[in-house]
């Protein structure tokens, strides 16, 4: 099948950690139908550029691992195809994490703002509770179903401008989509503990519904409207927390 | 080794069992149902390693179809409907219309078998614990064996869980036992393992880690498939001694100590092609079928002579087979017809 390019270009920026040098490297890579920026990457690795560096695992959009911007957006790799790319496509790393080498950056802080969600249910800390058979009608199910498919990948973290500006005080879109999801779980018996957790300094309060997050989710969890919700939820929760004698919990 | 008999062409990229589970049809060349005449009491709903081996023999006989990719025959969900798609295969239609250039609401998905899962493992008691103290192993990783043969759909994920937490709250009880490696072993091995490392950076040679992973992919594919013999096994097994000796002379680009990925790639490609050599010769010694194992060239079972595991050592670079007895309480070996 003819196509309409024999090669297609593709510019990488490059970060070398020992000599701590930064470059862009531009490669011709055989173009095709179903090429994939994935794709490319691999065909450069194992033909020109042997130290080219990045993640992956899956190749099909569901492991999370093969993030990047691509063409100044947050994309998964092995879900973008050159062919509805504009040439050159301009391959760099996700934003506002750390660069460790070339496409691959350290996202242990927006991993660690996942564990302020709480994300476990307490019947998953008390194993000595688990004397009857946990039920969850499709109906309950359905209300946990779009927040349960972030992937992890932190996408949302590389668009979301906030964040960027200052790590410190914004748990960040994943975190909050992930606490809403536990929220919603007919299993949940920490909301409380949750809520304490999202409206704290370091919480949901900075996000300012640039709605970046849920632009570029692959899997469409819309984070932002997450975060709304848990705003308003959180205000419910302080001033309640305010006017109540809460009784501490015997765990 | 485990196959799932529908793949996407090319990709590999996985179309769920559940497909056929819903009601899909499994469709050759000349438009019939061919599982009719192999597996004709539970058709599209048999066992994958039959049907793997019924997809591979249409195939193999001419009534496949093909394209640029490769060989096929058609799973059609047509008939179930876009509504049931979309509410319960939804998956399977996003993978098909990305990853496929077929939506299957219209048209029937070009699928072929695929290898899918590893059985046999590193060897583990019921608690995870292998033969070396302190260092435990799970899921696809290990093997029990709870999975025998041929492992069930839907166990891995569950494999996972249920020995994954074991063999962590088993570590953390033997915590307290006094099981030291002592500081002058640690320090040698760690001697031992720098050299390794070291000599696989400074290799010398011409050969490239793509060609050689890719000819050992093939020549997988071709000799030690679901449908091996003698001659396939003998064929394939000179092929991966030929990739070994080969692949000492890969030399890397990148002798980078940060994220070095070109080394992780080649330290892999050696533990694939022992691990190659591994299956080919426990299939040689496996003169019988078994479960995912099947000879063209011994197609019964044979429980007097191989009803054992094999197990498997490296002592000196060169593997060693013993026999271990199978452990059956239950449910006794019994023959198996559907």
């Amino acid at each position: 099948m003819p196509t309409k390019h024999e090669t297609v270009t593709i510019q990488i920026k490059r970060y070398e950690p020992e000599s701590e040098k930064s470059s862009t490297d531009t490669f011709e890579v055989p173009m095709s139908h179903d090429l994939t920026v994935l794709d490319a990457l691999n065909h450069i690795k194992d033909n020109e550029a042997g130290s080219l560096t990045y993640r992956w695992a899956c190749r099909m959009g569901i492991c999370g691992s093969c993030g990047a911007v691509v063409n100044g957006k947050p994309v998964l790799m092995c879900s973008t195809f050159c062919r509805d790319l504009k040439h050159p496509i301009i391959v760099e790393p996700m934003r506002n994490f750390p660069v460790v080498k070339d496409l691959v950056v350290d996202i242990d802080n927006a991993m660690d703002k996942l564990r302020q969600a709480l994300p476990y249910t307490s019947m998953m800390q008390n194993k000595a509770k688990l004397d009857h058979e946990l039920i969850q009608s499709p109906k309950q199910r359905e209300k946990i179903e779009q927040s349960s498919q972030c992937i992890k990948c932190m996408l949302c973290y590389s668009a979301c401008p906030v964040y960027g500006m200052d790590k410190d005080h914004f748990v960040g879109p994943a975190a909050g989509a992930l606490a809403k999801r536990y929220n919603d779980d007919n299993h949940d018996e920490m909301k409380e503990e949750r809520m304490d957790s999202m409206t704290a300094k370091d919480g949901v309060w900075n996000c300012s519904f640039v709605g970046e997050c849920s632009v570029v989710c692959p899997k469409k969890v819309d984070p932002a409207l997450a975060i709304q919700k848990l705003k308003v939820m959180g205000v419910l929760h302080v001033v309640k927390s305010a006017l109540t004698i809460r009784k501490k919990k015997k765990t | 080794m485990q196959f799932h008999p529908t793949a996407l062409l090319k990709t590999g990229i996985l179309i769920t069992e559940g497909a056929r589970g819903e009601g899909g049809y499994l469709i050759n060349k000349n438009g019939e149902r061919f599982l009719k005449n192999y597996i004709p009491e539970k058709m599209e709903l048999g066992p994958r390693d039959i049907i793997t081996r019924a997809i591979l023999t249409e195939i193999r006989e001419g009534r496949g179809l093909g394209n640029k990719h490769g060989q096929y025959v058609e799973l059609d969900i047509r008939h179930l409907g876009e509504k049931t798609i979309n509410e319960k295969l939804p998956l399977v239609r996003e993978v098909a219309r990305e990853y496929g250039n077929v939506d299957p609401v219209y048209e029937p998905i070009p699928v072929a078998p695929a290898q899918h899962y590893t059985m046999g493992g590193v060897h583990t008691d019921i608690h995870g614990q292998t033969s070396l103290p302190c260092l435990y192993a799970a899921g696809e990783a290990a093997c029990v064996t709870i999975n025998g043969a041929n492992r069930l759909g839907s166990n891995s994920l569950s494999e996972c869980l249920v020995f994954g937490a074991e063999a962590g709250e088993s570590a953390v009880k033997n915590l307290n036992k006094k099981q030291h490696i002592s500081a002058d072993h640690a320090a040698s091995q760690l001697k031992d393992e720098e050299a390794l490392i070291n000599g696989l950076l400074q290799q010398q040679g011409k050969e490239k880690t793509a060609i050689i992973r890719e000819e050992m992919e093939q020549n997988m594919d071709d000799n030690a498939g679901p449908l091996r013999n003698e001659t396939s096994l003998q064929k394939g097994l000179e092929k991966i001694l030929e990739l070994q000796e080969r692949s000492s002379h890969i030399s890397l680009s990148d002798h980078g100590h940060v994220f070095n990925t070109e080394l992780i790639n080649l330290l892999e490609l050696g533990g694939m092609l022992k691990l190659s050599e591994t299956v080919i010769r426990s299939a040689i010694n496996r003169k019988e079928s078994r479960g995912a194992h099947s000879r063209t060239d011994y197609s019964k079972r044979d429980d007097e002579n191989f009803l054992h595991h094999q197990m498997v050592t490296l002592k000196n670079k060169a593997l060693h087979f013993t026999k271990q007895p199978v452990t059956i309480t239950k449910w006794q070996p019994a023959e198996r017809k559907y």
